[in-house]
């Protein structure tokens, strides 16, 4: 995987994102509501068989900041730069719902991503479902023009049709 | 060169996804601990 250019991030993100020496998929910031927000990509290798990384989100704190435009400018632009470095990697959003604030969240996130400029250049899917009783929900990020597109789509869809109960 | 998938059984996905959120729930261990690490000054955050 290229690194991602913190720069490049910098140059359209509200927020000022920083990073850790020695940890490049890992990006930090803080929000004018004082939540620290940990973003990150970490390989996975294991649900889809081409590879894919898993975007991870973590903020520090229990605030509410669901309608600061500025975190959403922020993410999109961490995940700008990841596919602007990497076209032709797939980013995966897995996640266990356990509650209705969850949900919310994951909602939320495919909102904001639905309304980025550029959404048209992207693909993303999307399934939900109980697993062993548990609510689940997760995503695929993929441009359009990855050449292995229509394979992983496939196999993404394949997968999440036999995930669930 | 064309290659042949091997389709995986509904346990095997299962272990698969099981083993992806294992690996975030990890990492969000890990974030929380980075969290406090940069709180006392032991990390610390470059923007340049």
């Amino acid at each position: 995987m290229k690194t991602l250019r913190l720069e490049n991030i910098n140059l359209t993100a509200s927020y000022r994102v920083g990073q850790i020496e020695n940890q490049s998929l890992k990006f930090y910031f803080d929000t004018d509501a004082g939540l620290r927000y940990n973003i990150s990509f970490m390989e996975e290798h294991s649900f889809i068989s081409e590879g894919a990384y898993q975007f991870c989100v973590n903020v520090e704190g229990n605030g509410k900041s669901y309608s600061d435009s500025k975190l959403r400018s922020t993410i999109i632009s961490i995940i700008e730069e990841f596919f602007r470095s990497n076209g032709n990697e797939v980013m995966l959003y897995l996640c266990e719902t356990g509650d209705g604030k969850q949900k919310f969240r994951n909602r939320l996130f495919i909102q904001w991503f639905n309304n980025y400029k550029y959404r048209d250049l992207f693909l993303i899917r999307t399934a939900e479902g109980k697993m062993e009783g548990q609510d689940n929900f997760t995503a695929l990020f993929i441009k359009k023009n990855n050449p292995n597109l229509q394979a992983i789509i496939e196999e993404f869809d394949e997968i999440t049709s036999i995930l669930f109960d | 060169m064309e290659t042949t998938k091997t389709k995986r059984t509904r346990e095997e996905v299962r272990a698969a996804y099981k083993e992806a959120l294992r690996r975030k729930k990890e990492w969000i261990e890990e974030s929380n601990k980075e969290f406090e690490k940069i709180r006392n000054g032991e990390l610390k955050i470059i923007y340049a």
